[in-house]
């Protein structure tokens, strides 16, 4: 393969070093390694630069097993012993970072890219529009869904599986085996998929695409960015300038189980989140707006406990203004 | 979370010569390893920690370790969409849907179907071990202690899936180079 070629130009390394690499990873994976061993694994990649070598291909190998594995899990799961109390996600930064998603050339390439450009055309469109806290799946043709979040409005036309999205956020599943099965408008961008899974949030001012399985091209002609599953953009659109963050699947869909995931996203971002699920405006006074939120709010409980329950976390207190909440101080 | 943020930059103050020795290393390339370090200071002192880290310099050894990653990987990606831009041709926005070929995303799929049946063949306990710390998490002592081995044979167990990985991966360039 092309895109892999350059990867493994060090086959002839003795087996002793790959198996001591592949030890390193062990250790790192394992409860969480302390750091005199650090030290030792400095010390160890000083001795030769071979080592560095043996342990990136090494980590291409581990991140590969970790696309490969849930597949063979799978395979396995009634065979499976599942009683040994399997500790369930927590959600602290620390065990974010164990868990950052895994980018091997196999996964990257594996199921989709999705590519933006310039240039639009103009058919007829069907408008689809949800209210606040309305969530609704829409078929497009037989390989091709959405699931449009509330407060959500998009021109759908069906014979070109285009979607223009006007504001809002949706997720697209697209489970065709030929590319270019579905076309995402966002103003004069362009997103095409190859066969994906992938969430979008468009503003006035901001874009937000989220990759739970593939990756993405952003701007093939100048930037040319890839976010690839498990991260997310979010860009402005008046100049395209972005910022980039890793992300869980289960945070990036969870508002389809009435649920918004939050780690350590800054509070601005989550206030949009519940404005736009509650149908509400929320300010939120400066001494609190800092601060980054890392939790799990459930849109099942009614407005005002949601919006408390944040003022909590903040350290401050909700008010009810005018038009919304305001939380203080 | 306050305290926790000030105590983090201390420690990264106080061991920055062991972070900084440890980024050369690791990439083998002191310009980088220093851009690196300037990142983690960046994340540490922008970012919140919730909850007290038991080990400070651990803790900032692993951001050096991912933030080497994420290079790395940077560092690969652009090699590959290169080759694939230049494979494309600079036609794209001629014909919107055919610049990549669904027989690229092909190949992969198999080689990932092939991969999967090269794990397949791995005896039972060997593939439950694997699943059980690759994907399930558990560490490599409570893994010894549930299948009542020792932790070193935890470790050859897994070792001989990565070798296979490892092996596949290497097979699988010299066939299509």
């Amino acid at each position: 393969m092309a895109t892999e070629s350059h990867m493994n130009k060090n086959n002839a390394l003795p087996d002793r070093i790959h198996e001591e690499a592949v030890r390193w990873i062990l250790r790192q994976r394992d409860a969480d390694m302390p750091d005199s061993e650090w030290a030792a694994f400095t010390e160890w990649l000083e001795v030769t630069p071979d080592h560095m070598t043996a342990y990136n291909d090494a980590l291409e190998a581990d991140e590969d097993l970790g696309v490969i594995g849930p597949a063979l899990e799978q395979m396995h799961h009634d065979a499976a012993d599942d009683d040994d109390g399997i500790p369930d996600n927590d959600n602290t930064p620390f065990n974010l970072m164990s868990r950052w998603p895994a980018f091997g050339a196999v996964a990257a390439m594996l199921l989709a890219v999705v590519i933006f450009w310039p240039g639009t055309q103009s058919p007829k469109y069907a408008t689809f529009q949800t209210e606040y806290g309305e969530i609704r799946e829409v078929a497009i043709n037989s390989s091709v869904s959405m699931v449009m979040n509330g407060n959500t409005e998009l021109a759908l036309d069906r014979e070109n599986a285009t979607v223009q999205m006007l504001r809002g956020e949706a997720t697209y599943r697209v489970e065709s085996p030929k590319p270019g099965a579905l076309r995402v408008e966002i103003d004069d961008l362009t997103i095409v998929d190859y066969g994906t899974v992938f969430n979008v949030v468009r503003d006035k001012t901001m874009l937000r695409v989220a990759v739970t399985e593939g990756a993405v091209m952003i701007d093939p002609e100048q930037e040319k960015i890839l976010v690839s599953a498990g991260e997310q953009i979010d860009m402005q659109l008046k100049d395209l300038s972005l910022t980039r963050s890793t992300v869980s699947e289960d945070a990036v869909l969870a508002w389809q189980d009435q649920q918004l995931v939050f780690e350590d996203r800054p509070v601005k971002a989550v206030i949009r989140d519940i404005e736009r699920n509650f149908g509400t405006k929320i300010s939120v006074s400066n001494g609190l707006s800092n601060q980054k939120i890392t939790g799990v709010i459930s849109l099942a409980n009614d407005e005002a406990m949601v919006i408390n329950d944040v003022a909590a976390v903040l350290g401050g207190k909700a008010q009810k203004a005018e038009t919304g909440w305001r939380i203080v101080d | 979370m306050q305290q926790d943020k000030s105590g983090l930059s201390k420690v990264f103050d106080d061991n920055r010569a062991l972070l900084q020795r440890f980024l050369a290393a690791r990439t083998r390339d002191t310009a980088l390893a220093e851009d690196l370090l300037q990142d983690v200071w960046i994340k540490i002192t922008t970012g919140t920690q919730s909850g007290p880290i038991d080990n400070p310099l651990a803790y900032l050894y692993k951001m050096c370790e991912y933030t080497a990653r994420d290079a790395h990987r940077s560092e690969v990606r652009k090699l590959a969409r290169e080759t694939l831009w230049s494979e494309a041709g600079s036609d794209f926005s001629a014909e919107r849907s055919d610049h990549l070929t669904p027989e690229k995303i092909t190949i992969e799929r198999d080689q990932l179907k092939r991969a999967l049946t090269e794990l397949e063949k791995l005896p039972d306990k060997t593939r439950e071990i694997f699943i059980d710390f690759r994907i399930n998490q558990i560490t490599q002592k409570e893994i010894a202690r549930s299948q009542n081995i020792s932790i070193s044979a935890v470790e050859k167990h897994l070792q001989r899936a990565y070798r296979v990985i490892a092996k596949f991966r290497k097979n699988n360039d010299a066939g299509m180079d």
